[in-house]
């Protein structure tokens, strides 16, 4: 879904399409990220209220195919928020699409994994081929897009044009609210897992007294 | 800025790779109701390995907890040796165990076969 857009962009300013064709193509980008945002949002959250064992999945102790996709959630809110406030963090518009690509080619082949992995819907491995390849495909042809014909210089001008505005105090204060609960949140999801006092023994004999298992 | 942003991403992944062993031997155990009399018509030694290969001793969890050499698999061991059986069994339209939600196998009110052992005393 969102590597769709992210090609058209880059066809349409090669074959010199209109400007504002472009900048509908980058809304739609925009629009697109937001959806799956609120996509991954309700799978997190639904998940745990329909069956709240699954918390334990958000733990840095859960198995690879579920840490992946915790991991992917975050870069994929990290890519959000960077974009949304790239004039803010005064990063040259180059490292800005630098970081932007990678990270979005981590979070896809993160969640791809994560997908694969689990092997709740995909248990065969032609099935796991061909939804890699249908996941792949789109963002290969993207990325060789961008490197066979170049990419657009619009953000480049807009950032030109950004470099020369002063942050916003508002606004840069929620970057930085913001940066402090993504460290607040990596925290605690390390900390989470930290055991109570005491060794691991005393620890399950104590469990296993207050469930009365032996 | 680059230098930075790069150096900040391989100290979260170190610590995270490095850490997570840690936090892993160290997990508390969900509860799980395993109904033993459900399984009978399994060969034993599927299970209770220690029986023909020597390899363990006492309950499941003594080794695959306690021993470090398989404790960090314990996860994908016993969910993969569960849910794989419950799977094909579904697929063949036989009467299966839960495979989808947690909750089915992990609550605290399901019978183990613990607790039955208690129940007879």
């Amino acid at each position: 879904m969102l590597a769709l857009p992210a090609i058209a962009p880059r066809v349409w300013v090669n074959y010199g399409g209109h400007p504002r064709g472009l900048q509908y193509l980058l809304y739609l980008h925009r629009d697109v990220t937001y959806l799956v945002l609120l996509l991954v949002f309700i799978h997190i959250v639904g998940l745990i209220v329909v069956d709240q064992t699954t918390i334990e999945y958000l733990k840095l102790s859960a198995p690879w195919s579920m840490l992946s996709a915790t991991i992917a959630a975050v870069v994929l809110l990290v890519i959000t928020i960077s974009s949304l406030f790239r004039a803010e963090l005064n990063v040259r518009y180059r490292a800005w699409h630098n970081w932007h690509i990678g990270m979005s080619i981590a979070a896809m082949a993160l969640t791809t994994f994560h997908i694969v992995d689990a092997g709740f819907y995909l248990n065969s491995s032609i099935k796991k081929a061909v939804f890699v390849t249908l996941v792949a495909g789109p963002s290969l042809v993207s990325f060789g897009v961008s490197r066979w014909r170049g990419t657009s210089n619009l953000g480049a001008q807009q950032n030109q044009r950004q470099r020369v505005l002063r942050m916003p105090s508002a606004r840069a204060g929620s970057l930085r609210l913001i940066t402090l609960l993504g460290i607040l949140w990596f925290v605690w999801m390390v900390c989470f897992a930290i055991p109570e006092a005491g060794s691991r023994g005393d620890r399950q004999a104590n469990q296993c007294a207050a469930r009365g298992c032996d | 800025m680059r230098l930075g942003s790069i150096a900040g991403v391989v100290v979260v992944v170190l610590a995270t790779i490095l850490y997570r062993p840690t936090m892993m031997r160290n997990a508390e155990l969900l509860p799980v109701a395993f109904e033993h009399l459900d399984h009978v018509d399994q060969n034993c030694v599927q299970c209770h390995h220690n029986y023909v290969d020597d390899t363990g001793y006492d309950s499941c969890y003594s080794c695959h907890k306690h021993d470090l050499s398989v404790a960090l698999k314990i996860e994908p061991m016993f969910h993969d040796f569960c849910r794989t059986c419950h799977i094909d069994k579904a697929a063949l339209g036989d009467p299966s165990g839960p495979f989808r939600v947690c909750v089915e196998c992990h609550n605290e009110g399901g019978r183990t076969s613990q607790n039955l052992k208690l129940q007879k005393g």
